[in-house]
């Protein structure tokens, strides 16, 4: 197998656009498109924090179940898509959460995290937290 | 640094290059729902998205993935108070749920919480692993 080492890919024609070959071999995508541009994991309870994080900067705490991931590099816009799962890590939570998109900016996405269970929802400070965004930087 | 410069990579057989412990997403897209017609605000390998119904939507990919058994991550928020919110329930529906996870199109179905009902939300989002034909 054949192998190249470099640090930085960067496209001929347009510097941040490089197709690649799916895996088919009938058509190609274009790879930074496909690649995830934050993704993030937290603890919402107590002093929220950061266990891991990818392109994250600073991590706000709003209010009970409402917290906002700031990003180091920002978005070309707010359009961008979103993606998370909550939870306490732990199989006894029987309660549904859900992480619901709040403010979107290109620098930074406001969570609020919700829990709903008999008919009952409210907002909660889940101990774990992931999300991802996929879109276009800046 | 060096800085590699190239508009295609493929591998040396002429197929896909080997991302080493990597995989790119195949198809994303962000949705507002909750208008007459569901439009993306922006998106990436999706041709066109299909207003089946209250809360039911059909997208279809430019590229088309290799079968049907690849990874779907959906998630979507209603408008209104913090407390009213939407799930996605299913990538089918009642009446051809296993369609509409084909190597073409997927399908899903959105649930209002608060209001006991499929419902059109503000943000519907869009996450596709897996392998492209």
């Amino acid at each position: 197998m054949s192998e190249i080492l470099v640090n930085k890919l960067t496209g001929t024609s347009t510097a941040g656009s490089i197709l690649v070959t799916g895996e088919g071999n009938s058509t190609t995508t274009n790879l930074q498109q496909g690649l995830v541009k934050v993704w993030f994991n937290y603890s919402g309870s107590g002093t929220i924090a950061y266990r891991d994080s990818f392109n994250c900067a600073s991590l706000t705490d709003n209010a009970t179940g409402d917290h906002t991931v700031n990003f180091t590099s920002s978005m070309t816009s707010d359009d961008y898509s979103s993606a998370g799962i909550v939870g306490n890590g732990n199989n006894a939570d029987t309660a549904n959460s859900q992480m619901r998109r709040g403010t979107s900016e290109t620098g930074s996405i406001r969570l609020t995290i919700n829990y709903a269970s008999g008919g009952v929802t409210g907002l909660f400070d889940y101990g774990e937290i992931t999300g991802n965004i996929n879109g276009d930087l800046a | 640094m060096s800085t590699l410069k190239a508009d295609t990579i493929q591998s040396t057989g002429g197929g896909a290059a080997t991302l080493t412990k990597q995989h790119a997403a195949k198809a994303w897209g962000s949705v507002n729902a909750n208008q007459s017609t569901p439009a993306f605000r922006d998106s990436f390998n999706y041709t066109s998205i299909l207003d089946e119904g209250t809360g039911l939507y059909e997208f279809t990919f430019t590229s088309a993935m290799s079968d049907g058994s690849y990874s779907a991550t959906m998630t979507c928020s209603a408008n209104g108070s913090q407390t009213a919110f939407a799930n996605i329930m299913t990538t089918g529906d009642a009446a051809d749920s296993y369609r509409k996870y084909t190597s073409t199109i997927i399908g899903c179905t959105s649930w209002n919480e608060n209001g006991g009902a499929n419902g059109d939300p503000n943000h519907l989002n869009t996450l596709i692993h897996g392998d492209l034909a």
